[in-house]
């Protein structure tokens, strides 16, 4: 049964159906097989999405819209030039520390990229930075979006494994700095081999000027990670802080957001919105298939009983996860995967946090990688080039990131330090 | 037939908009109530889960209509143009008959909790009002589809907005 629901699947997608409705056929097809109670189709899409904490992903899609669109991105990226912009690589490095910050206050590796991208690619390229690297990094350190919290596949893994969002936010903090770190090296190095001219230093007019035009943006993702550290507020209500904190700054502070701009940012959080329900409403549906025919607990028994050792476990997992990043995208596979997961996890004795963070760099990987790779999609979009040239630029950051997993594989603690700092 | 395409369209942006920014704006009023005014509202998670599903199912048509729908070009790219109309028109089928068995089978669930009589935990609604967005959000998906499918039978070139930009 698995195997025609997994065959239909494919060739589903291949054949260029959604990938949501992909998922949602094929395994309808299954439970027409045994006679299921079809009504619970529809029932279990709406009851999949029917939870308090789910409704955090629209207030930080919505949060992250506002940000691109409001000039609060605009004038943060103008803050951190007056200060990094000197360094060499200067633009290179303020590319990374605008999407790190953009990641601080959105959950979407996508959205990270796009509101970035949209400003950096054509000034890199302007400075006589090579097009296809400009592509490369902002697609590449976009991907921090779900490393560094907020982040949407943190929150549907909290769901999933029932852990508690606020820690799964913490766990991401360091490595999410670490791979933000290793990125920035590694853009300083290129700029000085190839001999790219930093940009003028500015003057402490200039930077204390363009800094206090950016605070008000700035102190965002303290807000946010403020608001749900002190117990004030669930992640959910920080999202909705965080949304109206950023109407009032841009239509009031920066007068950039006016009544006329209000149904394009709603319209296009509702599309955002409405395509990662969709895919989370049909991964459960097959999540629901996999508990009736008892799979994970199957797959626990058999793991229980084969004398796997752990490290060979967590590298064919990671392995998995790497290939299925590369045809689906992150809300799928965790929806997917988590639930055969999660027995085996026990089993071996791994915590779910520090697992929460392997899965998430691997998601990260998912969306550099082709063929579906939304981040290379959304690069491709905006810097009107073709797919082929930003996959050539992204290449050595996909080693880079990997490094940086096998780091927070190796080190536990980089991940759970800061929660049991926590405690 | 353009106004009918303008209606179409506003109905589903105004709706979908409605819902999506009233939850918003709810779950502020709950902080709110719960912190400036010390008497916090039990029933506001209850009814912001309800109205932000029901904007974002009403977004499901809209996200058709800008591309949303996330699907893999791996096959289709290496395809001669014939075969990709041929594609196109498999694709739109298969989802249009998706679409319809969703919009059934959300019919058949209304009209179970309608005679069943069953209401929400927290604040008593009506179940089945709750689950009418199933069938009405199919229904909406669906006609998008059959539109796409027209457009693509018809060789009509469709220019979709770019995503997040």
């Amino acid at each position: 049964m698995i195997i025609l629901l997994l065959s239909i699947f494919f060739i589903l997608l291949l054949l260029r159906v959604p990938i949501a409705i992909s998922l949602a056929l094929s395994t309808m097809v299954v439970l027409w097989q045994i006679d299921f109670n079809m009504t619970m189709v529809p029932q279990r899409i709406f009851t999949a999405l029917d939870s308090f904490p789910m409704m955090a992903i629209p207030g930080f899609v919505l949060a992250g819209v506002l940000l691109a669109r409001g000039g609060i991105s605009k004038y943060l990226i103008e803050a951190l030039k007056s200060w990094v912009g000197h360094l060499p690589g200067g633009l290179s490095v303020v590319t990374i520390l605008a999407c790190m910050i953009f990641a601080a206050i959105s959950g979407s590796s996508p959205a990270t990229a796009a509101a970035i991208g949209s400003i950096m690619i054509p000034a890199m390229v302007k400075a006589g930075y090579d097009k296809k690297y400009s592509m490369g990094l902002v697609a590449a350190a976009g991907t921090l979006g779900i490393l560094i919290p907020p982040s949407i596949p943190l929150i549907i893994y909290g769901i999933t494994a029932e852990v508690s969002i606020g820690k799964l936010f913490m766990a991401g903090i360091i490595p999410g700095i670490l791979l933000g770190g290793v990125l920035i090296a590694s853009a300083i190095f290129y700029a000085k081999r190839n001999g790219y001219k930093s940009e003028h230093k500015a003057t402490w007019d200039e930077r204390k000027k363009s800094s206090l035009k950016a605070i008000w943006g700035a102190f965002l993702p303290f807000l946010i990670l403020g608001s749900i550290y002190s117990g004030v507020v669930t992640p959910t209500e920080s999202a909705v802080l965080a949304v109206f904190y950023g109407i009032i700054v841009s239509a009031f502070i920066y007068r950039e957001l006016h009544l006329r701009d209000f149904r394009p940012i709603i319209i296009e959080s509702i599309n955002i919105t409405a395509m990662i329900f969709l895919i989370i409403g049909a991964a459960s549906l097959f999540g629901l298939y996999l508990t009736n025919a008892q799979i994970p607990h199957e797959v626990g028994a058999w793991i229980a009983e084969s004398n796997l050792n752990k490290w060979v476990f967590i590298i064919l997992v990671n392995l998995l996860l790497f290939v299925l990043g590369m045809f689906l995208e992150a809300v799928s596979i965790i929806l997917i995967t988590l639930p055969i997961l999660l027995p085996m996890l026990v089993h071996f004795d791994i915590n779910l946090l520090h697992f929460a963070i392997i899965m998430t760099i691997n998601m990260e990987l998912g969306m550099i990688t082709p063929p579906v790779g939304l981040n290379l999609f959304v690069v491709s979009g905006i810097s009107r080039e073709k797919l082929g040239d930003v996959v050539k630029g992204v290449i050595p950051f996909i080693f880079l990131m990997i490094l940086v997993l096998a780091l927070v594989v190796m080190f536990p603690q980089l991940s759970l330090w800061l929660t049991e700092k926590m405690n | 037939m353009k106004t009918f395409h303008k209606v179409w369209k506003a109905v589903e942006e105004i709706s979908a908009g409605t819902f999506f920014f009233g939850g918003i704006t709810l779950i502020f009023y709950g902080v709110i109530m719960r912190y400036g005014f010390n008497s916090p509202k039990a029933w506001v998670e209850e009814v912001v889960r309800y109205v932000i599903i029901w904007g974002v199912f009403l977004g499901f048509s809209i996200a058709l209509r800008h591309n949303q729908h996330i699907q893999v070009d791996l096959l289709y790219d290496k395809l001669p143009p014939k075969l990709q109309k041929a594609v196109d028109v498999f694709a739109t089928s298969v989802s249009i008959f998706f679409c319809s068995a969703y919009t059934y089978y959300g019919y058949v669930l209304v009209e179970a909790r309608f005679h069943s009589g069953m209401v929400s935990l927290d604040v008593g609604i009506p179940m089945w009002i709750v689950y009418l967005i199933l069938p009405i959000s199919g229904f909406l998906f669906t006609a998008r589809f059959i539109e796409r499918l027209v457009n693509i039978i018809r060789g009509k070139e469709v220019k979709y907005d770019n995503p997040i930009t």
